[in-house]
C-alpha cells in the first residue's frame, strides 16, 4: 500500500460500516480492495475464538451485590468505630494495653494517625498515653525504623531517664519530626512505675520493636510495653 | 452498550483486534490470548463505551498499549512482519519499510512507551498524525513531539538519515 492509501483505522472504519470516506479510493486501489477482502478472511477466523461466559441470573447478582453491601457496611462500621475510638493497633507485652493514641500533623493539616495512615519525612507526631494503672507515672519512647536503627523520643538523651507522664488528654511534651529513615517506623511505648533509664532498656526496646518478648526484669517491674507499628512512605509528604 | 450489542458487533471489531495483536505480537496464539483478553476488558466496561466509531478507536488504543505491555514483559521487541506478503499484515509506511526487524526493535528499545504507541499507529497502522491523536487522545502537538523523538531516535541509532 502505498502512503496515498488509508490507514488500516480508516479502512476499518470503513468496513465496518462508521464511516465511508475511504469509498472513492477503496474503489479505484486493487491494494485496499485486496486488502479489505483479506479482513473478510480474518473475521471468519475469530469467529469463535472469544465466547464471553453466560451472564449469571438477575437473582444471583442480587444476592451477591447485597453481600457485598453488608460486607462493605461491615467493614465501614468497623473503620468508623477504629477512628471514633481515635486509636491505633497496639501490641502489649503484659497488662492491658497502654492506650496509645498518635496525633499527626501534615503539611499544616493535624488528624489523628489511623490504621490507614502512614508518615513520611517532615510529618510531626505528638503522643498521647493514657494512663493503664493509677500507680505509672513516667513513659518512655523510641522508635525502630526499617534498617533496625532505635531513635530515642522522650527522653531523647541516650542517657536518659522516662519523662513524667502527663495529665490525661494531655500529650508528652514537645513534637517528634519524623526523618527520612527508611521505614515502617515501630514505635516503642513504656509506662512504668518507675523510670526506666535509655543505657539499661535500649536494647530490649530495639528487640522488642521487632518482635521479641520483654526481658524478665523489665516484665517484674511492671513495665506496660506498647508497639505501634507505622508504615513509612519514602520521600516528603506532597 | 450493552453486552449483548458488544457481543454482537464482536464478529467485526473481533477481526480488527485479533489482527493487530498478531501482527504486533508476531504470532497467531499470543494474538489470540491478547485479544480475549481484550474482549474480556471490553466486557468489564461496555456500559462505558458507545458503539462506533468511539469503540474503534477505544480496542486500537487498548490493544496496542496491551501488546506493547507484553513485549515488554517479554523483553521482545515489536514483531514486524515486514516479511509477511499477506495484504493486510504489512508494514503500512514507507519509511517503516527501510527498516529490518532488528534496526526497529533497537529503535523501540530507545524510546519511551507513549512514544512506541505512536509508532505503532504510523509504522504498523498507517495513520495520519491526526488519526494518531484521534485515537490515542494525545493532542496534536504532543504526537508531534513523539514523532520528532522517534525520528530523532531513529537518527541517532544510524537508522535513517538526517532528512529522512
Amino acid at each position: 500500500m502505498s502512503k496515498d492509501c488509508p490507514s488500516s483505522f480508516a479502512l476499518d472504519a470503513y468496513r465496518l460500516g462508521l464511516d465511508r470516506t475511504p469509498a472513492a479510493h477503496v474503489a479505484g486501489c486493487a491494494r485496499c480492495t485486496a486488502w479489505l477482502a483479506a479482513q473478510e478472511q480474518v473475521e471468519a477466523k475469530v469467529a469463535h475464538l472469544w465466547v464471553p461466559a453466560p451472564s449469571p441470573p438477575r437473582r444471583r447478582n442480587f444476592w451477591r451485590f447485597t453481600r457485598l453491601g453488608l460486607h462493605l457496611a461491615t467493614v465501614t462500621t468497623a473503620v468508623l468505630l477504629l477512628v471514633a475510638r481515635r486509636r491505633v493497633p497496639t501490641e502489649t507485652a503484659k497488662g492491658p494495653a497502654a492506650l496509645v493514641q498518635v496525633a499527626r500533623s501534615r503539611a499544616g493539616a493535624v488528624s489523628w494517625l489511623s490504621p490507614a495512615d502512614d508518615l513520611t519525612a517532615e510529618d510531626a507526631i505528638r503522643i498521647f498515653v493514657n494512663r493503664p494503672d493509677a500507680a505509672d507515672r513516667y513513659v518512655l519512647v523510641g522508635s525502630v525504623d526499617g534498617s533496625g536503627a532505635l531513635a530515642r523520643f522522650y527522653p531523647v538523651d541516650g542517657q536518659g531517664c522516662s519523662v513524667p507522664l502527663p495529665p490525661a488528654g494531655q500529650p508528652l511534651d514537645g513534637s517528634i519530626v519524623i526523618d527520612e529513615a527508611p521505614g515502617p517506623e515501630r514505635l516503642v511505648i513504656l509506662v512504668s512505675h518507675d523510670p526506666l533509664c535509655w543505657p539499661s532498656v535500649g536494647d530490649a526496646v530495639r528487640r522488642f520493636a521487632v518482635g521479641a518478648p520483654l526481658p524478665a526484669d523489665l516484665l517484674s517491674q511492671d513495665v506496660h510495653a506498647t508497639k505501634l507499628v507505622v508504615p513509612k512512605r519514602a520521600g516528603a509528604a506532597p | 452498550m450493552t453486552r449483548d450489542e458488544l457481543i454482537d458487533a464482536y464478529r467485526g471489531f473481533g477481526a480488527v483486534v485479533f489482527r493487530r495483536c498478531r501482527q504486533i505480537l508476531g504470532n497467531e496464539q499470543d494474538g489470540r490470548d491478547a485479544s480475549q483478553e481484550i474482549f474480556e476488558r471490553c466486557l468489564r466496561r461496555c456500559d462505558e463505551l458507545r458503539p462506533g466509531p468511539e469503540l474503534l478507536a477505544w480496542l486500537y488504543r487498548v490493544g496496542t498499549n496491551l501488546c506493547l505491555d507484553r513485549l515488554r514483559t517479554q523483553r521482545a521487541g515489536l514483531h514486524t512482519p515486514l516479511h509477511e506478503d499477506v495484504p493486510g499484515l504489512e508494514w503500512r509506511h514507507d519509511e517503516a519499510r527501510m527498516l529490518d526487524r532488528d534496526s526497529l526493535r533497537r529503535l523501540f528499545a530507545a524510546v519511551e512507551k507513549r512514544t512506541r504507541e505512536v509508532a505503532v499507529y504510523l509504522y504498523v497502522d498507517g495513520m495520519t498524525q491526526e488519526e494518531v491523536a484521534k485515537v490515542s487522545g494525545m493532542t496534536d502537538r504532543s504526537v508531534r513531539n513523539h514523532v520528532a523523538r522517534l525520528r530523532a531516535a531513529a537518527v541517532r541509532l544510524g537508522l535513517l538519515g538526517e532528512t529522512a
